[in-house]
């Protein structure tokens, strides 16, 4: 796969919200990228646009954890049920 | 109940803006929930003020009944003139009355005899000849024979019997003695018969073989074994403390206090269900503000307060000393009562009595409010119950939904956040190439 289409790839699975199709085309781009394969100015601007549907991504889905949060925090009066939002592991 | 914050720690050079976006999710999302929890203790405080209403009606429905009663017994109550010969008391009469007892010539008493002859070991010495008895309480026959010829064995064995008398051991300087006392007043021959089928001895004395009440009520003889006398005057009980011959008259009549107490209990009992229901209307209302039964219930008291007799010379409860002040509030003068004539006293017992023309028949309607089985009242609490139990059985489905689905996208954020920090590692490696072409290309750096 040329980076040009590992990164419409990885573009492509954002929009879809496939994160495994994504990690995939990032692997590709990274090899591409390896092997020498020079960017061109569409290549960072689609991997400019997938971060930022990617941390689109990540808000949406940390809002609905925020909320999942609140919602077992309301029926939890007496403590803090376990977090499952620590991305460091 | 505060929510705490989430803790976010993420690889990504975003990750620092998801604590804020997070925190910021947590006070909106709390919104609907706090609601939901508002909405389930809205419910329970609704039915704790529900208790406190049907408390004050059932008061309220208390003292009008009492009131009625009051009013249909005339508020009679009985006197003595001779509280030392005579006590009365007013149980339940409707007209008034006066009634002489002319004299007492006796008092009831309980019969008690003793053995004529004294045994000298209470536990050994023999009682009777054969070991058989007969005892005589009046006209019954209680044959026994004992196994424990002593006084010991005969004490315990009568008070066995279910006779109506109670045995028991004298013990003096002479030797002991068995004691027979019967156990309520009245005449009645007690005999203990020793071998009752052969030399048949009474072995008590015969002393005091107890005694009747006997009097003179309107020159009518009366006799009968207690000094409780309730069955000769209706509504009217009195005792008998001593003989007499002297006439002591015992009168029935009506009397203001009694009235004047059930009116005050009545208005204190309207009071507090007042208080209640204004405090449920207007700008600073409660929980209960727009309920239906707080509608119906002012209505009743609406009805009661404005109550009107189609006849006689009282026909409202101002010309009883009631009065109204602007929220409602009542308040009664004693004073109001005093140079009654007896027609308008009358009339006042008319007028509040429990008929169904009386003041007093609206405390069944104010029963089917407070009625604790199934009184309105108390429906509109299972109601409640019903809401707080829906909203419970709502938020642990949503617990057992909730815990599910959040390991789910935890682990989605989780990746994403990975992804997205390698990906801002290969853009700067882009960048960098890209701005390293620039400078080959056109000697300069580009945008």
């Amino acid at each position: 796969m040329t980076l040009e289409e590992a990164s419409a790839a990885a573009l492509e699975a954002t929009r879809i919200g496939d994160l495994d199709a994504l990690a995939k085309a990032l692997a590709a781009r990274s090899s591409a990228l390896a092997s020498g394969e020079s960017p061109t100015p569409g290549v960072h601007a689609a991997g400019e646009l997938t971060m930022e549907l990617l941390r689109q991504l990540i808000r949406d889905t940390g809002l609905e954890v925020a909320r999942l949060k609140q919602l077992q925090m309301a029926t939890f009066p007496s403590g803090e049920p376990p977090s499952y939002v620590d991305l460091a592991g | 109940m505060s929510i705490s914050p989430l803790t976010v720690t993420g690889v990504s050079q975003f990750s620092s803006d998801l604590q804020s976006i997070m925190d910021r999710a947590v006070k909106i999302a709390q919104l609907p929930i706090q609601a939901l929890q508002n909405r389930d203790g809205d419910a329970l405080q609704q039915k704790s003020l529900l208790s406190g209403l049907s408390a004050a009606v059932s008061g309220l429905a208390d003292s009008l009944e009492s009131l009625g009663q009051t009013a249909q017994n005339r508020a009679l109550s009985a006197s003595s003139s001779d509280s030392s010969v005579v006590t009365a008391s007013s149980s339940g009469a409707t007209s008034a009355g006066v009634y002489t007892i002319n004299s007492v010539t006796s008092i009831a008493s309980a019969a008690s005899e003793r053995s004529s002859i004294s045994y000298a070991d209470s536990a050994s010495t023999p009682v009777g000849t054969t070991g058989a008895f007969r005892l005589v309480v009046g006209g019954d026959n209680f044959d026994f024979t004992l196994a424990n010829n002593s006084l010991v064995g005969l004490r315990d064995k009568i008070n066995a019997l279910g006779a109506g008398v109670t045995a028991s051991i004298l013990t003096t300087g002479d030797g002991n003695y068995i004691s027979i006392s019967a156990n309520a007043t009245g005449q009645k021959a007690l005999e203990l018969r020793d071998d009752p089928t052969g030399a048949n001895t009474n072995l008590l004395t015969a002393t005091n073989q107890g005694s009747n009440l006997v009097f003179h009520l309107n020159g009518i003889q009366v006799t009968q074994s207690r000094n409780l006398v309730n069955s000769v005057v209706p509504g009217l009980t009195f005792t008998v403390q001593a003989t007499s011959n002297t006439a002591v008259k015992l009168t029935l009549a009506s009397d203001s206090n009694a009235l004047s107490s059930a009116l005050s209990n009545f208005a204190q009992g309207f009071n507090a269900l007042r208080g209640q229901l204004n405090a449920q209307t207007g700008s600073a209302a409660g929980l209960l503000s727009g309920n239906p039964l707080v509608t119906q219930l002012s209505g009743q008291l609406r009805q009661l307060a404005s109550h009107r007799a189609s006849s006689g010379s009282i026909k409202s409860l101002a010309e009883l000393g009631i009065t109204f002040d602007s929220k409602g509030t009542m308040s009664f003068d004693p004073k109001a009562l005093n140079g009654f004539t007896s027609e308008q006293l009358s009339d006042g017992f008319a007028f509040l009595d429990n008929s169904s023309t009386g003041l007093g028949a609206f405390a069944s309607g104010l029963r089917q409010f407070s009625n604790p089985i199934g009184g309105l009242i108390k429906l509109e609490q299972d109601g409640l119950d019903r809401v707080d139990s829906a909203i419970q059985k709502q938020l642990r489905i949503l617990t057992d939904r909730v815990t599910v689905m959040q390991r789910g996208l935890a682990l989605k954020l989780q990746q994403a956040d990975s992804l997205l920090a390698a990906l801002e590692s290969q853009q700067s490696v882009v960048k960098a190439s890209l701005q390293g072409l620039s400078v080959v290309l056109y000697g300069k750096q580009q945008g």
